[in-house]
């Protein structure tokens, strides 16, 4: 068996209008039993790829899910569960019913789990779906992911809709399926927030690519955030600081590098170091996405 | 499978109610053109134009039956332009939203299920066609029991030819718009429908246009009824393979 839930690679997708690439070499792993966040500035290609993986559409690359290939066969579908961006469901059905449909799928199906959650999130059973705020039509969504025990939940802008009562149910539940069955967990979100507080792991994507991914605690070790002044304030950026933000003499730059072969490479340059602490997820983001506060 | 048949039941619950509720009042409705024509002909002789309308096969059938018979296959003649209006669809069709977008179930709930687009599709095709079945056949057994009650001879089998034969035709447009939805997409084949909506019901009303529906009700050859079941055939198997290699 392979320790990793998901393995994508090297998925590319050409967009609708000429020359544009939703997806450009979009490659990254999620291990067995990891909370994963994702994040990206918007069109960076997040809920493109979480649609790719659920085979409703279609990419070049390779995808391999829980150790299988895709297109997902249907006992691998069972073990795999999908909140999109978009929370409809069948607008004239009751939530009881969708509820009812959903369990009929998944032997797996977790009763106890679902009477939990339909009373801690108040869920209007008799209720059609048409009728159901936002914010209920997300919480109902999660119920029919949640119960499935499913062993990979992909969640796309989960947090969306949801009030902090409910967020924090949320991430408790994850993080309870994660420890109790070794479940795995992708998110994509646009809050950092969201990731610094139940994921172990981050991929950031950006223009369709995954530019940075790893161990959050492992990338906050290895990368600094170096200031570092210049001799002359013409004098070109040192290759060394691979992201960069310039004021006057000063550089501000993401470095991965031992801290002794960084400050060699600078003085070669010209620069020396001013300042150098471990780097945010904030900061790692924000590096990678090329836009360093 | 049975719980894919639950998933179509629950999209189409509604319009199936609505078009009950139709169904329901033209069953009504029958027992009083049953009546009125029937009186027509025994004070003149002859048929109301609706039946005469139905084409020569009319004179085919005995004198004494005609009536039930007419007045039930100008009923299944109209509900043929509209149940395939309600009962088409692929099951997967918020690709393009259109009007009918609020009405739609969600295509990424039902493909995050694990079930494969094609299963769905040709699954969905078919719940639309019974449903057809369902009502046409309700209708068949509500005016069977208007006529034994009303103590005319009873056409019973000429009738049920009749609603096959309706049946078919409407199995036949339901596959067809489906397969309109899964490769044009909802819009353009929302757009189809609607005109085809449109021109049918003018064709049921003004006389003068050929109303193929109530002609191949009230009596089709064997080879057109094969043909149509060919057709809806033809229609749910590209439907269903479209939908293998369509993205949603």
């Amino acid at each position: 068996m392979t320790s990793d839930a998901l393995r994508v690679r090297d998925l590319q997708k050409l967009g609708a209008g000429i020359g544009v690439t939703v997806l450009d070499g979009m490659s990254f792993t999620v291990p067995r039993g990891s909370i994963c966040g994702m994040v990206g500035p918007n069109g960076a290609g997040k809920s493109t790829t979480l649609r790719v993986v659920m085979g409703l559409v279609f990419a070049k690359g390779s995808i391999e899910i829980l150790g299988a290939p895709t297109p997902m066969s249907r006992a691998t579908k069972e073990r795999v569960a999908f909140v999109p961006e978009t929370r409809t469901l069948y607008p004239f059905a009751k939530a009881g019913e969708m509820i009812r449909l959903t369990r009929s799928f998944y032997p797996a199906w977790d009763a106890a789990l679902e009477r939990r959650l339909v009373d801690d999130f108040a869920i209007p059973l008799d209720e059609q779906c048409k009728r159901l705020s936002k914010g209920m039509l997300a919480r109902l969504w999660l119920v029919l992911v949640l119960c499935r025990n499913a062993d990979l939940l992909m969640l796309d802008e989960a947090s969306d809709g949801l009030d902090p009562a409910a967020l924090d149910l949320l991430q408790r539940t994850l993080i309870q399926q994660v420890a109790d069955r070794g479940a795995t967990v992708l998110f994509s979100t646009h809050q950092l927030a969201d990731v610094e507080q139940i994921a172990d792991r981050v991929v950031i994507v950006d223009r369709g690519r995954c530019v940075m991914e790893g161990a959050i605690d492992d990338l906050r070790q290895r990368y600094r955030v170096v200031r570092c002044a210049l001799d002359d304030e013409r004098e070109p950026a040192p290759a060394a600081l691979a992201s960069w933000r310039r004021d006057g003499r000063f550089l501000t730059g993401l470095s991965g590098d031992d801290p002794s072969v960084l400050a060699d490479a600078l003085t070669h340059a010209g620069a020396r170091v001013v300042d150098a602490q471990p780097a945010s997820l904030k900061d790692l983001f924000l590096a990678q996405v090329g836009r360093l506060a | 499978m049975t719980r894919l048949w639950y998933r179509h039941w629950l999209e189409l619950r509604p319009m199936v109610t609505v078009y009950g509720i139709v169904v329901a009042i033209m069953a009504m409705l029958y027992p009083i053109f049953l009546y009125s024509a029937s009186e027509y002909l025994e004070q003149t002789g002859r048929l109301t134009g609706e039946i005469v309308a139905l084409g020569p096969v009319v004179d085919q059938i005995p004198r004494t039956t005609v009536v039930p018979w007419g007045i039930h296959v100008t009923f299944v003649g109209f509900l043929a332009i509209f149940l395939p209006f309600l009962a088409y669809g692929s099951g997967l069709g918020v690709k393009n939203p259109s009007w009918r977008a609020d009405w739609q179930a969600s295509t990424t709930f039902t493909l995050s299920l694990p079930v494969a687009p094609m299963e769905v599709v040709l699954t969905r095709i078919i719940a639309g066609a019974a449903a057809t079945a369902f009502l046409i056949a309700s209708l068949l057994a509500a005016n069977s029991i208007a006529v034994a009650i009303s103590g005319r001879a009873l056409p019973l089998w000429l009738m049920t030819m009749a609603s096959v034969r309706g049946i078919v035709l409407m199995v036949a447009v339901v596959a067809c718009f489906s397969m309109f939805a899964v490769v044009l997409g909802e819009r353009v084949a929302a757009t189809l429908v609607f005109g085809a909506l449109i021109l049918g019901t003018f064709s049921a009303y003004a006389r003068s246009w050929f109303a193929a529906a109530e002609h191949f009700v009230a009596g089709a050859s064997w080879g057109a009824v094969g043909i149509a079941l060919a057709t809806a055939v033809v229609c749910t198997t590209v439907a269903a393979l479209i939908a293998r290699e369509s993205e949603w």
